[in-house]
């Protein structure tokens, strides 16, 4: 039988010099992510052009959760989408940034001699991985956004996509940890403790996505009120107390 | 330049310390990380209420260990002279402190968020943020036992340390409160004449009387 198509040609390898150029070259880390992990693993592990690295899943973070803000805010046009857009970066690097130091503390102490920029690195692979499935999720968001008109449907939705861009950063974080591993001969991330802290993360992402609310409704940039999402949970049934207690 | 905390490949003190590279290292070293990384978690506290409570809290966790570890040496060096000497029970217990301090500083920020996302004067969220304090403190603690025992290789002897140390820093603790200030009326560093009345021990006391009764 006579062969109807070639088989598809092997993919270009990636080079990491390629993040130096220019918007789409730091955005191209998006592809690396999906494609050529064992080479991040490798570049991490060595410290091979980690600057660019940082800067470029950076960049990847901000521009993909920018763009998914915005269908957020979607469901109120106006003002209200470019509060989004502002907001969900702020949410998913602000969460990086604050459970950075726990994982890089708790994972020395484990064993790990991943430097604190190797740690940074690593944490922002995981805020890029979860960007990305996002972005993939952007249109359908975006197709029920606009032909949805409760917003409780809308909020299951982005909490569904949400669940989904951590589980799969989650896992591309444990791959990289095993890449990382056999490029380096020792422990780079403790298996249990890194599951611990994706639910540290997990827990201060709500809590962050909480204090920035409203995303999907009409309201101000910042409420400026102080509480838990767990009141979102359980309402508190004690009003709040005039007198004070300390420990 | 190399830290005197790093054997092998250059290193940060702080870096030696979560590794536990520190053969080299000074005591004095060690305190001054304990130092900084206690004053970034009680810095964390004190955001709860703001103000100068966050300054108070600060300056109050490097006091609260270092005192500690300070008036319970005489009795930790007693208990291990036969295996260390007076350096060595330095450079260890010195050690369990800044590895204590330096895990309390690694959950800082997320402390420091969690005080500032819990909504003012409501029981509820103050026992919540309370829990969390708990929380962080017993596992920074455990990172301390843990590498005691390390350092120690003695079960008897590090549970010795932790018993002695934990004695003194219960009382350190009730004599340097308030930690998490609700009151919100004014500011306290170390309210000395309230904390004078009575001691920890007797509260815990009272507290099971209270029970029973």
């Amino acid at each position: 039988m006579a062969q109807i198509a070639a088989p598809l040609p092997p993919p270009e390898p990636f080079d990491s010099d390629v993040l130096r150029r220019g918007l789409a070259g730091r955005l191209s880390v998006v592809g690396a992510l999906l494609r050529f992990r064992a080479v991040i693993g490798q570049d991490l592990a060595s410290g091979r052009n980690l600057g660019d690295y940082l800067t470029s899943l950076f960049v990847a973070t901000l521009v993909f959760t920018a763009g998914y803000g915005a269908v957020l805010g979607m469901f109120e046009p106006g003002l209200q989408t470019v509060f989004a857009a502002l907001k969900l970066p702020v949410v998913v690097l602000g969460t990086a940034l604050l459970c950075i130091p726990t994982f890089y503390v708790f994972n020395s102490i484990l064993g790990s001699t991943l430097s604190f920029r190797q740690t940074v690195a690593l944490v922002f692979t995981m805020t890029a991985a979860v960007a990305t499935i996002l972005a993939a999720f952007a249109p359908i968001a975006w197709f029920f956004t606009v032909s949805t008109g409760t917003e409780g449907f809308l909020v299951a939705l982005h909490a569904a996509v949400f669940a989904i861009a951590l589980a799969w950063a989650g896992r591309l974080l444990g791959s990289l940890r095993e890449l990382l591993q056999a490029a380096t001969g020792t422990a780079s991330v403790h298996r249990g403790f890194l599951a611990l802290w994706l639910l540290l993360v997990a827990a201060v992402g709500t809590q962050m996505a909480w204090n920035f609310r409203p995303f999907v409704s009409e309201g101000p940039f910042l409420t400026g009120t102080r509480s838990l999402c767990l009141e979102a949970l359980r309402p508190l049934a004690s009003e709040p107390e005039r007198g004070g207690y300390e420990d | 330049m190399p830290s005197d905390l790093t054997i092998g490949a250059p290193r940060g003190p702080l870096a030696a310390l979560l590794l536990g590279d520190t053969a080299g290292a000074r005591p004095a070293t060690l305190l001054l990380l304990a130092v900084g990384c206690s004053a970034a978690f009680g810095a964390a506290i004190g955001s709860y209420t703001g103000g100068m409570q966050v300054l108070y809290a600060a300056v109050k966790m490097p006091l609260y260990f270092l005192l500690t570890l300070g008036i319970s040496f005489g009795a930790l060096h007693v208990v291990a002279a036969s295996r260390l000497p007076a350096g060595e029970t330095l450079r260890a217990s010195a050690e369990a402190v800044a590895l204590t301090a330096a895990a309390l500083g690694g959950l800082a920020p997320v402390v420091a968020f969690v005080s500032l996302s819990c909504r003012r004067a409501d029981q509820e969220t103050y026992r919540f943020l309370v829990l969390v304090l708990t929380a962080s403190v017993a596992v920074g603690g455990l990172a301390g036992v843990w590498r005691l025992h390390a350092r120690l290789a003695s079960p008897l002897l590090t549970a010795a340390w932790v018993a002695l140390y934990q004695f003194t820093g219960a009382q350190m603790a009730w004599l340097l409160k308030p930690w998490v200030n609700c009151t919100f009326t004014s500011d306290r560093f170390i309210p000395l004449q309230d904390n004078l009345n009575g001691n920890f021990y007797e509260s815990i006391a009272g507290v099971l009387r209270n029970l029973a009764s």
